[in-house]
């Protein structure tokens, strides 16, 4: 199973709409279909993703903005992905605990959680990369991938 | 301008401003502001965590043993550097 931080799934979900709108977004603006396609290939089914509430909810919190044909493009989108990926629930009580929650907040704290019982962590947060790697779980850390191609 | 340029330009500031060691200099994010034409470029590095307190359960605990840093550089388009802050990579802003 691989999960999925928020950022990254918001290139997804942009991609999915059009590749061409995943730069403009503050959040996702280093970024472009190059990376949309990367995830992909991470990603060998949509049943194999799994994806925590809290993070359907950080991403409608920002791409329900939409409208006109965008928002149903959106809509369209959300709708196929939250259909064929893997809705898991951790319980905020049982990562609040963890020392990682100071630093990287309930969402990231309980991906983190949750990436510890997955083969795969795809993060464009370079904090919670580095938390997972200390934990010895294996990343495709978008913004490591993205440097590199800056500075090639 | 494009991506490189604002990486090469924000970490040259950092490098001039701090002479703390950092490793894994990072650009994260980048905006242009149309209004009055400047770049907020987010950048992140690391550094050794010296304010950690020292404990023996820590590395067992996944806790790394460096902390990563964010700064905001904010740069014109003249290639000038017109402010450098620091950035509070939590909570997230999320907006379009």
């Amino acid at each position: 199973m691989v999960v999925i931080d928020s950022n990254s799934l918001t290139v997804l979900v942009l991609g999915l709409i059009d590749p061409k709108i995943i730069n403009n977004h503050s959040r996702t603006s280093i970024y472009s279909e190059e990376d949309f396609r990367a995830i992909l290939e991470f990603i060998p089914d949509f049943d194999q993703l799994l994806v925590l509430p809290n993070i359907w909810t950080e991403l409608d919190n920002l791409l329900n903005k939409y409208s006109g044909k965008r928002k149903y493009e959106y809509i369209e989108s959300l709708m196929l992905l939250t259909k064929k990926t893997t809705e898991r629930y951790i319980a905020s009580l049982d990562v609040v605990e963890n020392p990682a929650f100071f630093d990287l907040g309930l969402t990231d704290s309980a991906i983190l959680e949750l990436a510890k019982d997955c083969d795969l962590l795809i993060t464009s947060d370079s904090r919670l990369s580095d938390y997972a790697r200390a934990s010895g779980i294996l990343v495709y850390d978008m913004v490591e991938f993205r440097n590199k191609k800056l500075l090639e | 301008m494009n991506f490189q340029e604002l990486y090469t330009l924000a970490k040259s500031e950092l490098d001039s401003i701090t002479k703390v060691e950092k490793s894994d200099i990072r650009l994260e994010q980048v905006s242009f502001n149309e209004t009055d034409e400047t770049w907020e470029v987010i950048i992140s590095y690391l550094v050794e965590n010296n304010n950690q307190t020292v404990n023996p359960l820590t590395a067992l605990k996944g806790v790394p043993p460096f902390e990563r840093i964010f700064k905001k550089v904010l740069i014109d388009s003249k290639k000038g550097v017109k402010g450098f802050f620091i950035y509070e990579h939590y909570p997230k802003k999320w907006s379009l």
